[in-house]
């Protein structure tokens, strides 16, 4: 009876352990995916291709830029927001232009 | 289940512990390694290219417009974050003519052309145009620090 007793409380241990160790790993696999699919740099990637685009465009063009995250720009900085803080990225285009949201996540920037 | 974690308290705990750290020592380095996206090379060439647009027209230079107020007119540039050197040589002259914009990077854009690490990003370019009739070589240098938003 003794030992069926230990037995049971030192199964029971390694399903805990099991348990603990497996919510672990999924986290770190979630954790690695969302890092590896760009979810966690995905402000920092809209911003700063806005402001690599700005920068290349020569003037009279017209984009169109389709963003899943709310893109804005003020002065001369590009930002982009899909939470709470936006991210900036600097660009240094001499032009002015304008900078347009449609439907759908489009947005019309218009190099003058 | 008291019985179960009084006898292997002391282990339990330090395996969670390790558990711990492994996973926090995992997470730290991939938001590191992932944190920031490096697009001054994209940034310094699109720099570059407005640069010399602007400067010339199909391949000819005007030496006129090599001067610090026709890149800063040119470029809208960051004086604290970007440097900008241009060098114009004539091949058949004597004439030369260099402008300097912003922060000077370029001892530290030469020590990156010889595999010395630094954190600024240096793109070094040289073209070969016309000045009027003469040939002429046009040797650029831009630097790039903005290190916190670009270097992990």
């Amino acid at each position: 009876m003794m030992s069926g007793k230990r037995g049971q409380e030192e199964l029971l241990s390694v399903i805990i352990q099991l348990v603990i160790v497996t919510l672990f790993l999924v986290i770190l696999v979630y954790f690695i995916n969302s890092a590896v699919s760009g979810i966690l740099t995905k402000d920092q990637m809209s911003a700063k291709s806005l402001a690599l685009i700005i920068d290349s465009a020569k003037p009279n063009t017209v984009i169109s830029i389709t963003s899943e995250t709310e893109l804005s720009i003020e002065g001369n900085k590009a930002s982009a927001k899909s939470d709470k803080i936006p991210y900036e990225y600097d660009f240094y285009s001499p032009y002015t232009f304008d900078f347009k949201k449609r439907e759908g996540g489009v947005y019309i920037l218009t190099i003058k | 289940m008291a019985e179960v974690f009084g006898e292997d308290i002391v282990i339990w705990i330090f395996r969670f512990i390790l558990i711990v750290i492994i996973l926090l020592g995992v997470l730290v380095m991939i938001t590191k390694y992932y944190s920031n996206l490096d697009v001054r090379p994209a940034e310094a060439l699109a720099i570059s290219n407005r640069i010399i647009d602007c400067i010339s027209a199909d391949g000819i230079v005007d030496a006129s417009k090599i001067s610090k107020e026709q890149l800063l007119k040119c470029t809208n540039l960051d004086e604290n974050e970007i440097y900008v050197n241009l060098t114009l040589n004539s091949m058949d002259t004597n004439f030369s003519k260099s402008v300097n914009l912003g922060a000077d990077l370029e001892a530290l854009c030469r020590a990156k052309e010889k595999n010395v690490k630094i954190k600024a990003e240096c793109l070094i370019q040289k073209f070969y145009v016309l000045l009027g009739n003469e040939k002429a070589k046009l040797d650029l240098v831009v630097g790039i620090k903005k290190g916190e938003k670009n270097v992990v």
